[in-house]
């Protein structure tokens, strides 16, 4: 009779466990290691107003960073612990090496989401910003249309998404630095002919004196591009919380209350975006 | 696409290693221009650093105390300071209040580029220390030599010329090629000011195409060969330079 009963259970028994096991299979590493930490590693940029930028008292602040602060507390609901964030400050040359690398388990940086960038880390959709590459130069200078930039020298952003495409296209010579600020600093010294910059940041320069007295946008935006967050390749429950988030931003307009908050001037593509999902 | 171009294609498509400046030919210029400017780099700050290197040895052995003096403080700040700061402290601090003259854009810049930046910051750092090399040759050569030269009527600068710098140079060979093996190495650090080197044309590369492994490797490479060549010409001249029966 026992060994019957021993019989009949110790399937179900072997069963039960390896269900067991193929749910922990399944959890997530990034899961595991933001709960274990109490901690979310986040790549945002610092160098990047209003986006990611430093407070007076050094924290890290920004439309981005009011972003993260809203995942983190979607995890600390979902995972039961407090959490908090751990900002990795990164430039656009190493945020994917930075990602890849595990050094943080999540990206908003404004990283504009390319297909080759998906084969090393997962790009969550969708996106949830959107800008494109415009010339900041003098007044003086005689730029009005981008085919006046042929042969030209102009300055950029180490690894931006534009530079090769733009290169090709024009020939141009490119004087890039790591930061932003020596980027500015370069075009204020008259080391190149314009800047080659977001226009979205560069809205945001113009609305500064420093700024506008000299220097304008000097012609129509052009490779568009959407921002995307990221995570490591291979934490589906990660991502899709991921992505419920940011539809969720868009859905409730979240995105442009931040511009507002932020005085960027407000994007057709957050517009466009809470149109495409308020009713969803 | 030739047989070269080819196997670096199928590495990429059957083993995912992405070479592309071997078989992209655009990016393969973009590299040889970078690397040109490394050896152009290399070559003018090695000439520069060892005139001030020479120059500033024998102004240390000046009867002048204030002149002394300088060469001391330039010593100093060069040798105590990293290479990099003083890079961005050139063209950025310095750089920006120089006198402005118009380029061919129309514009305002301040004199020097970053190019001439980048070879006047090199060539001071590395000098400093050949100025010490230097010295350290000079002393070296036995008094009893120097004074055999004047005995024979040699003046302070003809002595230098014909007896003491040729012995002292002979000693300082060593520490010589040492410095200026570093002098190689640290130009990479030019690409902190946007001059286009090797580094900072594969960090171009690789932030378009993720091949940051591949591309680290090639670097490496790179100035593996650079400086090796560079270590084997200065044991060439050090053997030829060399005088039977007078060894260290």
């Amino acid at each position: 009779m026992f060994r019957k009963i021993l019989h009949g259970t110790l399937p179900v028994l072997a069963g039960l466990c390896a269900a067991g096991a193929a749910t922990d299979a399944s959890a997530d590493a990034a899961f595991d290691k933001i709960k274990d930490r109490g901690e979310l590693a986040v790549c945002s940029k610092v160098d990047y107003k209003p986006f990611g930028f430093r407070d007076t008292d050094g924290t890290p602040i920004g439309l981005e960073h009011d972003l993260i602060d809203d995942v983190r507390l979607r995890l600390e609901e979902k995972l039961g612990v407090a959490i908090k964030v751990n900002p990795i400050p990164v430039i656009a040359a190493n945020r994917i090496q930075f990602l890849e690398g595990g050094k943080c388990d999540l990206l908003i940086a404004t990283m504009t989401d390319k297909p080759e960038r998906r084969r090393t880390i997962d790009i969550i959709e969708p996106n949830y910003y959107s800008s494109g590459v415009n010339i900041l130069a003098l007044k003086t200078v005689n730029i009005n249309e981008w085919g006046d930039i042929q042969d030209q020298k102009m300055c950029s952003s180490q690894g931006a998404f534009w530079n090769k495409d733009l290169q090709q296209k024009y020939n141009i010579e490119l004087l890039t630095f790591a930061g932003i600020a020596e980027t500015e600093q370069a075009l204020m010294d008259g080391r190149c002919l314009g800047l080659l910059t977001d226009d979205s940041l560069a809205a945001m320069r113009l609305a500064q004196e420093r700024w506008n007295k000299d220097y304008e946008l000097k012609v129509d935006t052009i490779m568009d591009a959407s921002w995307g967050a990221a995570i490591q390749q291979g934490n589906p429950d990660f991502k899709a919380l991921m992505e419920e988030t940011i539809t969720d931003w868009h859905k409730s307009g979240k995105i442009m209350e931040l511009e507002d908050k932020w005085d960027v001037k407000r994007t057709p593509f957050a517009t466009s975006m809470h149109e495409k999902y308020k009713d969803s | 696409m030739n047989v070269f171009q080819e196997f670096f294609y199928w590495l990429y498509d059957a083993y995912g290693l992405n070479f592309i400046v071997f078989y992209d030919s655009w990016e393969f210029n973009r590299y040889l221009v970078g690397l040109t400017n490394t050896l152009y780099l290399c070559v003018i700050c090695v000439v520069l650093s060892v005139v001030v290197g020479i120059a500033g040895a024998w102004l240390q052995t000046s009867r002048f105390a204030p002149l002394r003096w300088v060469v001391y403080c330039y010593i100093q700040f060069f040798r105590n300071t990293p290479p990099l700061a003083q890079m961005y402290f050139f063209y950025f601090g310095l750089g920006s209040v120089m006198p402005r003259i118009t380029n061919d854009m129309g514009l305002q810049e301040p004199m020097f580029g970053n190019f001439e930046w980048a070879i006047i910051a090199l060539t001071l750092f590395a000098g400093a220390f050949n100025v010490e090399i230097f010295r350290s040759g000079i002393e070296a050569v036995p008094k009893t030599t120097v004074e055999a030269a004047s005995a024979l009527g040699y003046s302070r600068w003809k002595a230098y010329v014909h007896i003491i710098f040729p012995l002292a140079l002979r000693i300082c060979m060593p520490g010589l090629t040492n410095n200026l093996v570093n002098l190689l190495k640290t130009t990479s650090i030019a690409y902190a000011i946007g001059v286009a080197e090797v580094l900072y044309v594969a960090n171009q590369i690789w932030a378009v195409e993720f091949n940051v492994p591949e591309m680290m490797n090639l670097v490496l490479v790179t100035y593996l060969v650079i400086v090796s060549s560079f270590v084997w010409m200065m044991s060439r001249i050090t053997k030829r330079m060399r005088i039977p029966g007078y060894n260290w």
